[in-house]
């Protein structure tokens, strides 16, 4: 029994610490690194130092501890001390898949992941790369940090730097000048130049509809009806020239700009795909058609430009232009694309209250109501439910216009019920967004604020027969980000991962 | 065997750590890397009977730290304070850079409150210095170069740092404090005064007679002139004879005219106090173009409110808020673009919403509604997103309240998604300033490790900054050591280089009297310490082609707060 027990027992010495376990409990895992520990051949294939009868494995103790007591109780929770990432790759590198975290842990497991996806969002617009070269390709950015060294080497093989085509050169160039106002003391030029008329023109469309840019013209028009020539004369409202001239040249430059984009870009799927892209392009449409439309004189190109101009209001979403600038206004996007459950739960909420208060500040309001009335709302602004709806919004949003209000003393008191399901209802699917911004937020100024990386850390080299040696079989299972030396390991591991699995 | 050879372990802090050299030496230049160089024996604290390798440091650090080795990525321990992480880091020779970002922001929140801290302190934390009676270590030593000064200067050196004292810093004496209740007692005054005065009940209508000539003809106009109470006006005049006083003497006891004259309080001060005495000098005129001036001058009256942010000095709370608004200008802006934003869209939005039921004879499609144009619709907008609704406009067609509906929704949100920043900004500092506040005087009962060549201390200088013996240990340990080894410790051991910080970093620091106290101190400590920088110069003269010397100057940025009274008290010695 001893001596079975002594068998059955494990030292693994794992960065320093060593901690003892019975093979059987290892095998609790099949098909995890720590599982192979318990096969007969395993001294061959880790770090066994049969001296002391230990295995070493150079990782973190403190986390070991952790997995190992998933192997015990068959419940893995995640240590409180450690940064999410860290507990990743450690879970990867001992071949656990993460799925097998407990419940209670999994939310603050995953919440650097949900996080990191954002990251690499706001990456895209080349916060980070403040102190890149010019002539780093736009590709790179949004990607991991990790993989830069790889990739960097991979981009030196690859023959269109080498043969260096003045169109492949320029293109990298030209995108950035455009696609990354960070990317070149030029390129802020361009995206200062973009802001400006980016507000020129939101102005020059705001001011259009003021009355004073707007004279109403009287129109005199012959028109034939039965044979008889009848003078019509109509008033028509006409935009001011210069309003006109000043939104044509913000058209020209925000057409340019689109074209330089759309030749320059490296993906032009991608690039159509993208929702940016295709407000800038519906944006600048309704000019031309305008303007092309203003040479004919037929009914037809009329109707066009009557409908052409409640169009017009299309130019609106030039304002979206303003979050390729604005960091800010990209996580709010983000925050509310990651928030559309919550945005949802908000709405349903809000749907629901609105309805039942619309309901009942109905049929209260018709408590009080004179017995000779036969509609029974001849006191009351509340005539139908529908229009209730309207009050019941702004009483919920403690808005409070005032252009309705209840009168009757029932009425009353549905309204004060209303204003405080209304605070409750909003304060409280509002703070689970409120917390996603600033998440994101905080993790954008993070990588704002983050120094660039040296990343002077050097990969060790691959040691067949170390530990590191399964790992690329198990990161590679994982999907778990994989360190560089992995990449080349891959190849010449492949044949050897067939054995372990 | 041939791993015999490749495992080290590092005792840290009685916690072995087994790795591998190659693990170690996956990046070059910091202090574990040098434990796999061949001389490394003799360098550290190695026990040849245990084949390990001693540091008295923290131990469950030390496995993050090792970690960065094995894994390529440095994350911060959740459990520990960022001061210590960042120290460690900085023993450890790691630049900070490194950290990863999810961890960034934790691992800097500590640096920026800090740097908070540092403006909030003006006055109190390092008052008791100026008090002899009150200074620890630091008293004794700063009580010594007073002395001397006091010999030399006489009357003006002993008495400008008190009179300073008892009008800028309300807590650092009894009579601070009548002075600072004085002060408060004028500031409630004039305030008061200057939002009665504008009441009727105090302005009286005039009716005055007045001869114009207009061609030949004299004509008698009656010129209707609001005159104030002239009660109100001595009451002022009483407060602004005080406040006069006040800036007076602090402009003539601060220590630096320029860093005074940069504040913008004491410009408010300034400002405050002018329009009294130039309406009062301009009453007596009566040519026209006084009395133009007169008229401009009684709209510049309300210059007197900026008054209110004098009471910043009594309380902490003002200062935290003025910190906090600085902090946030990004959030403060963001709040900005998003409500712009929302207003432009949701303007423009009810603006066509609203006309879509216009009469067909309405050639402006807008005799109905509210909403004749855009830009009157940015206000109805802002009312709705604030979810203030005064009811002077509102939607009126059904696809205008639908607007409407959404316009409120988005308000809600909009403003409330920036405002928690804004918030936890402000509840950072505050909890910092309450800290501060809060915190006892600190005893200082840490008696710092003698340094022992040939011990693991004996790299550790920077960590335990002390007297000369450690400038004579930089010089043998660049002979000694390897380049890269040399240039790390010296630059840890150097004071001048902690001080090098990037500029905008540093500026929190450089700036404020506190600082300026010490100008003296300062003058003293870097004309005695030629020598020590001579040797800097070495160093750096030595490893100029060397990375690793120059990310220890970044790096180290980290310990100024803690450093300064170090330095002060090396200064002291080299005296």
């Amino acid at each position: 029994m001893g001596l079975s027990d002594d068998k059955d027992r494990i030292v693994i010495n794992v960065g320093g610490i060593r901690h003892q376990t019975y093979r059987s409990t290892l095998r609790t895992l099949p098909g995890t690194r720590l599982s192979w520990l318990a096969e007969p051949d395993a001294p061959n294939h880790f770090d066994y130092d049969a001296k002391i009868e230990e295995f070493f494995f150079d990782r973190h103790p403190g986390v070991f501890a952790h997995i190992l007591n998933y192997y015990r109780t068959g419940k893995l929770h995640c240590p409180a001390d450690v940064c999410g990432p860290l507990y990743e790759e450690e879970l990867a590198f001992w071949g656990i898949d993460e799925t097998d975290v407990e419940p209670c842990c999994w939310m603050t497991y995953r919440q650097h992941r949900e996080a990191e996806e954002a990251l690499d969002s706001f990456g895209g617009g080349g916060l980070l790369d403040l102190g890149n070269d010019d002539a780093e390709p736009e590709q790179e950015h949004g990607e991991d940090d990790v993989d830069e060294m790889t990739r960097r080497l991979a981009h030196g093989d690859s023959p269109d730097v080498r043969s260096g085509t003045l169109w492949s050169r320029w293109q990298k160039h030209v995108w950035a000048l455009f696609e990354d106002p960070y990317s070149s003391k030029y390129a802020r030029w361009v995206a200062l130049a973009s802001l400006f008329f980016i507000l020129v023109s939101i102005t020059t469309f705001c001011l259009e509809t003021h009355e004073s840019f707007n004279p109403i013209i009287n129109r005199t028009e012959v028109e034939l009806v039965d044979n008889v020539t009848v003078e019509h004369t109509y008033q028509e409202p006409e935009t001011a020239a210069y309003l006109t001239y000043i939104e044509g040249v913000c058209v020209v430059w925000f057409t340019f700009e689109f074209l330089m984009r759309i030749t320059f870009c490296p993906n032009k799927f991608d690039f159509i795909r993208n929702a940016l892209n295709i407000i800038d392009f519906v944006a600048i449409l309704p000019f031309y058609l305008e303007v092309g439309l203003s040479g004919l004189s037929s009914k037809a190109a009329k109707d066009v430009l009557g409908f052409l101009r409640v169009v017009r209001f299309v130019r609106i979403l030039r304002i979206f232009k303003l979050t390729r600038h604005f960091v800010g206004l990209r996580v709010l996007g983000h925050t509310l694309r990651a928030s559309t459950n919550e945005f949802l739960l908000l709405i349903i909420f809000l749907a629901l209250g609105v309805l039942i208060f619309a309901t009942m500040i109905y049929y209260a309001e018709r408590i009080g109501a004179n017995p000779n009335d036969p509609r029974a709302s001849e006191h009351t602004q509340f005539k139908n439910i529908p229009i209730g709806f309207w009050w019941a919004v702004v009483t919920m949003t403690t808005l409070g216009y005032g252009d309705m209000y209840p009168q009757t003393t029932s009425g009353m008191l549905v309204g004060a019920l209303c204003a405080l399901a209304g605070v409750l209802t909003i304060a409280m699917p509002v703070p689970v967004i409120v917390n996603n911004f600033g998440m994101y937020y905080s993790l954008a100024m993070a990588k704002q604020k983050l120094p660039k990386k040296k990343n002077r850390h050097i990969p060790r080299a691959p040691q067949p027969g170390s530990p590191n040696f399964c790992k690329s079989s198990i990161s590679s299972q994982h999907q778990s980000p994989v360190a560089h030396d992995d990449v080349f390991e891959i190849n010449y591991k492949a044949g050897m991962s067939i054995f372990f699995f | 065997c041939g791993q015999g050879v490749e495992k080290i372990v590092i005792n840290c802090g009685g916690v072995r750590h087994e790795t591998y050299r190659s693990t170690l030496k996956t990046l070059p230049g910091t202090r574990l890397s040098w434990l796999t160089e061949p001389d490394a024996f003799s360098n550290f604290d190695y026990d040849p009977k245990l084949d390990e390798f001693f540091f008295d440091r923290h131990p469950s650090v030390f496995s993050f730290i090792l970690n960065y080795y094995r894994t390529g990525k440095l994350h911060c321990p959740n459990d520990v304070c960022g001061p210590l992480f960042e120290e460690e880091l900085a023993f450890w020779g790691i630049d900070e850079t490194d950290v990863e970002a999810c961890c960034w922001m934790n691992y800097r929140q500590h640096r920026d409150a800090e740097e908070a801290l540092d403006s909030f302190e003006t006055p109190e934390p390092d008052a008791p210095d100026d008090d002899p009676a009150l200074g620890g270590a630091d008293g004794d030593l700063k009580r010594l170069c007073l002395q001397e000064d006091a010999r030399r200067a006489g009357w003006w050196k002993t008495w400008q740092p008190k009179i300073w004292a008892l009008f800028e810093d309300p807590y650092s004496s009894k009579y601070a404090r009548y002075v600072a209740f004085g002060s408060l007692f004028f500031i409630l005054i004039s305030i008061s005064t200057f939002c009665m005065e504008t009441h009727e009940a105090f302005n009286t209508i005039l009716n005055k007679t007045e001869n114009v000539t207009v061609g030949n003809l004299t004509r008698e106009e009656i010129v209707y002139e609001v005159v104030t109470d002239s009660w109100l006006t001595y009451v002022e005049g009483v407060c602004v004879i005080w406040f006069t006083i006040e800036v007076l003497l602090r402009v003539i006891f601060c220590p630096d005219k320029v860093e005074f004259f940069k504040s913008t309080l004491n410009i408010i001060d300034f400002v405050a106090i002018l329009p009294f005495y130039l309406e009062v000098g301009l009453s007596g005129l009566s040519s026209k173009a006084a009395k133009d001036v007169l008229g401009f001058l009684r709209v510049v009256r309300f210059v007197r409110i900026l008054r209110i942010f004098k009471l910043t000095r009594h309380f902490v709370g003002l200062r935290v808020l003025g910190h906090t608004l600085r902090a946030s200008t990004n959030e403060f802006l963001l709040l900005i673009i998003f409500l712009a934003l929302g207003v432009l869209i949701f303007a423009t939005m009810i603006y066509y919403a609203e006309r879509i039921g216009a009469h067909p004879d309405d050639p402006a499609a807008n005799a109905h509604t509210n909403f004749k144009n855009i830009p009157i619709g940015f206000w109805w907008a802002v009312v709705t997103m604030t979810t203030l609704g005064y009811g002077d406009m509102y939607p009126e067609t059904w696809s205008g309240m639908l607007v409407g509906a959404l316009c409120a929704l988005a308000g809600v949100l909009t403003i409330a998604m920036p405002v928690p920043v804004i918030v936890n900004n402000f509840g950072m500092y505050y909890s910092l300033a309450m800290a501060k506040q809060k915190l006892p005087k600190k005893k200082n009962k840490h008696i710092p490790r003698a340094p022992q060549p040939g011990s693991p201390n004996y790299c550790l200088g920077g960590d335990c900054p002390l007297a000369q013996e450690e400038i004579i240990e930089i010089n043998r340990d660049s002979k000694q050591n390897g380049d890269a080894a040399s240039a790390a410790l010296a630059n840890e051991d150097c004071p001048t280089i902690d001080q090098v910080l990037s500029p905008d970093e540093r500026s929190p620091i450089g700036r404020g009297p506190t600082r300026e106290r010490y100008q003296q101190d300062r003058a003293c400590f870097l004309l005695n310490t030629r020598e020590f920088r001579a040797t800097d110069g070495n160093v750096r003269k030595g490893t100029s082609g060397n990375r690793r010397g120059k990310r220890f100057c970044f790096g180290r940025s980290a310990e100024r707060t803690g450093r300064r009274p170090h330095a002060r008290t090396r200064s002291a010695l080299v005296c």
